[in-house]
């Protein structure tokens, strides 16, 4: 078939050309291809007019020199065996008009001569056009992995300033997108901001030395580079990030040309001092700041919405910043959007989990409060009725041993002593029976305005005997305006008295018991210090429990009426200890307010 | 000699207060019901009547105003396990209102004032 064919055509050629191979090589030679015959020693034969253009070598110039020699041949891609045998293509490096060389692709077809010698056909490709395509191909190629590099930094990043970083160390960094420096701006709706956020890039070429020898110590990923990120220069604060927040202007700045870049649909540039592409006002602020009058500002969209602005030049090389860089910058600036959008997300969730977290403990708390109060009401019906139960019968048991004390003569001292002891346990059973009613009949306090001053003294007062029996000196301190309580002045003192009690059973050996007396917002405070025992953490946790008590003599529910009678009236009680050391007992009632104080004082 | 009348459902606390009254002067007798109690006031006359609130069968507040339907002027000291009842209003026809304990000397405290002021009127 092939053979038919070829004489096919060659019959056709014939048609053509018949006899007229002159005609035909003339017509080749005024090529603008080049092209050459060569003898059998690769002498050139023939040199077409494109041939002359490329090398800048006329014919007499060329004929009869040896073609490889005549272009200085640089063969970069051995050759290869093409259709049939007699042609082979290989490229090659060329030596052209200019004396550059070119990359050139030469296809040789043997060619047989009349006299049996074989000649060679050569046909020069010029590839540089190709080869820059391919180039820039390449350089496409490598930028969209370190997109998706950048990308994968991105998606891992688990911290807003990790993302800010990555996008800062992409847009710079030698195996990224190589820009000198880069500046992000991010929108503080709060304050009404566009605001330079973070920056990076040496401020000066004697910083890029720094920097870039830093930088450039190999192997290095670009997630390393991010991980080794130091916001600080030689510990200080690098100048660019001063730039990027001389950058910073009002959102509803109208004159700002940052704010108008963020607002922009694309990518606003600048060249040489005027602003190329979008509709951005004068550059003139900017330049100034930045000290150079070329670079590229991609506004940073989530969901459509600006968020932030990527600011970028060549401060340093000054090298002119092409479309490629800005079609590389922008899908930086895409990713860095959707980023910053996830990283909005993430913060957002933080901060819901944070206060669900907060709403779970505060419910806990509640639900704590509920169940040690349920716990306590229940506990106090039980002790209620049991405690009216024990009374019948201790009144009995207690009442009969004083009544045999009253008859000495029937006794002797060991039957005394033994009559002794029962009338005082039942004295202190009574006791405990008596609080366990009281604390089982919680009544609502009546509110009035109560001087805690005067009260606390009263209660003093009333314990004067019991704190001159173990040698405590009682004293009351109080704040200048401290306000009075809003309290029922009855059940407020009997809380006193039963943490004054408590302080003074601390007190065994003496001591001072100062009651210190404050405002506090909303409230006022009554903090009971005793320079006494004072509590483990184990007795200070079960302190507020019913019924605990350390005493030999306790019922345990001193503090807990204290309590409740606190919370009865909006109000709490915290204690303070360190063993060894004393106690404090803060007691925290409202403050009465001035309708309250003025309907207690008659001369208003 | 003074009578008391102690209308008082624990037997133990009977003979208590019956032993405590005597040794100070009284001549005591003692109900352990309302309802006996009531009869006793009538049958007996005492010239003051201490008594429990808590009673079987029939309230002691509610026995009490009874009781003093029938005779205003009888002295009443209620004995109670129960502090809560001191402020029940009807506590305070009352001429007393003594917390059970096993120290007697308040309850007899409040019997010889009110006798000794009935005494003298």
């Amino acid at each position: 078939m092939g053979a038919i064919t070829h004489k096919d055509q060659r019959s056709k050629f014939d048609a053509f050309f018949p006899g007229r191979a002159d005609e035909f090589l003339r017509m080749l030679g005024a090529w603008s291809i080049p092209f050459a015959l060569l003898d059998a020693d690769d002498a050139v034969l023939f040199w077409n007019l494109g041939a002359v253009k490329f090398y800048g070598l006329g014919e007499e110039e060329a004929l009869g020199k040896k073609f490889a020699e005549l272009v200085a041949e640089e063969a970069t891609i051995p050759e290869a065996p093409l259709g049939g045998v007699r042609t082979r293509r290989y490229e090659a490096l060329h030596q052209s008009a200019d004396g550059i060389e070119l990359p050139v692709m030469v296809t040789r077809t043997d060619l047989p001569a009349s006299d049996g010698r074989e000649g060679a056909f050569v046909l020069i490709t010029d590839l540089t056009e190709s080869k820059s395509l391919e180039r820039r191909l390449a350089r496409r190629v490598a930028q969209l992995s370190i997109i998706r590099e950048i990308g994968e930094c991105l998606q891992s990043a688990m911290s807003p300033e990790r993302i800010l970083h990555t996008i800062l160390v992409g847009a710079t960094a030698s195996m990224g997108l190589r820009f000198n420096r880069a500046f992000l701006l991010l929108v503080d709706e709060r304050h009404g901001v566009l605001r330079g956020r973070d920056a990076i890039g040496p401020a000066d070429t004697e910083e890029a030395q720094r920097i870039w020898s830093r930088l450039s110590t190999g192997g290095k990923t670009l997630r390393d580079l991010v991980d080794d990120y130091e916001p600080l220069i030689d510990g200080e604060e690098p100048r660019v990030l001063e730039i990027a927040r001389l950058l910073s202007a009002k959102l509803d700045d109208e004159t700002s040309f940052v704010v108008a870049a963020l607002n922009a649909t694309a990518t606003t540039r600048v060249v040489d001092g005027h602003v190329v592409s979008g509709d951005a006002p004068s550059p003139y602020r900017i330049i100034g700041i930045l000290g150079i009058d070329a670079f590229v500002a991609v506004p940073l969209t989530t969901d459509g919405k600006p968020v932030g602005l990527l600011l970028a030049d060549n401060a340093i090389t000054r090298r002119a910043i092409t479309d490629e860089d800005v079609d590389i910058l922008e899908l930086l600036g895409l990713q860095a959007g959707q980023a910053l959008a996830r990283a909005h997300l993430t913060e957002e969730l933080a901060r819901q989990v944070a206060s669900l977290e907060a709403a779970t403990r505060e419910l806990r708390r509640n639900q704590e409060r509920v169940v040690r109060s349920e716990r306590l009401s229940a506990i106090g019906e039980m002790a209620a009725r049991v405690a009216h139960e024990i009374r019948n019968p201790l009144v009995a048991i207690g009442g009969f041993a004083r009544s045999l004390l009253l008859r000495p003569e029937e006794q002797d001292s060991a039957t005394r002593e033994a009559l002794e002891i029962i009338v005082n346990e039942v004295r202190r059973l009574e006791t405990i029976v008596k609080e366990v009613l009281e604390f089982s009949r919680p009544a609502p306090p009546k509110i009035g305005s109560v001087p805690l001053r005067r009260l606390a003294q009263e209660a003093l007062d009333l314990l004067a005997w019991e704190l001159d029996h173990v040698g405590v000196v009682g004293r009351v301190e109080e704040a200048p305006g401290t306000p009075e309580a809003a309290a029922d002045s009855d059940q407020i003192f009997h809380a006193v008295i039963n943490l004054l009690r408590n302080a003074v059973h601390a007190m065994p050996h003496g001591g001072e018991l100062l009651v210190r007396l404050r405002g506090v917002p909303y409230g006022v405070e009554m903090a009971i210090v005793d320079t006494g025992v004072g509590m483990s953490e184990d007795v200070l946790a079960r302190a507020q429990e019913a019924f605990y008590t350390t005493k030999p003599n306790g019922s345990g529910l001193g503090l807990t009426i204290a309590s409740l009678i606190a919370r009865d009236h909006n109000g709490e009680v915290r204690i303070e200890s360190r063993e060894g050391e004393g106690t404090t007992v803060t007691l925290r009632l409202p403050a009465a307010t001035e309708g309250e104080t003025d309907a207690q004082d008659p001369d208003h | 000699m003074p009578k008391i009348l102690i209308i008082e459902d624990e037997k133990n606390l009977r003979i208590l207060y019956q032993q405590d009254f005597e040794r100070d002067g009284f001549e005591v007798v003692t109900a352990a019901t309302a309802a006996e109690g009531l009869a006793m006031v009538q049958d007996e006359a005492p010239d003051l009547v201490v008594m429990d609130i808590r009673l079987p069968g029939m309230d002691g507040l509610e026995a009490m105003s009874r009781l003093l339907d029938k005779n205003p002027k009888i002295p009443v000291v209620l004995n109670s396990a129960y502090s809560s009842y001191k402020d029940s209003f009807m506590s305070w026809s009352a001429d007393a209102y003594v917390v059970k304990s096993a120290d007697t000397g308040e309850l007899r405290a409040r019997v010889r004032e009110l006798i000794a002021s009935r005494a003298d009127s």
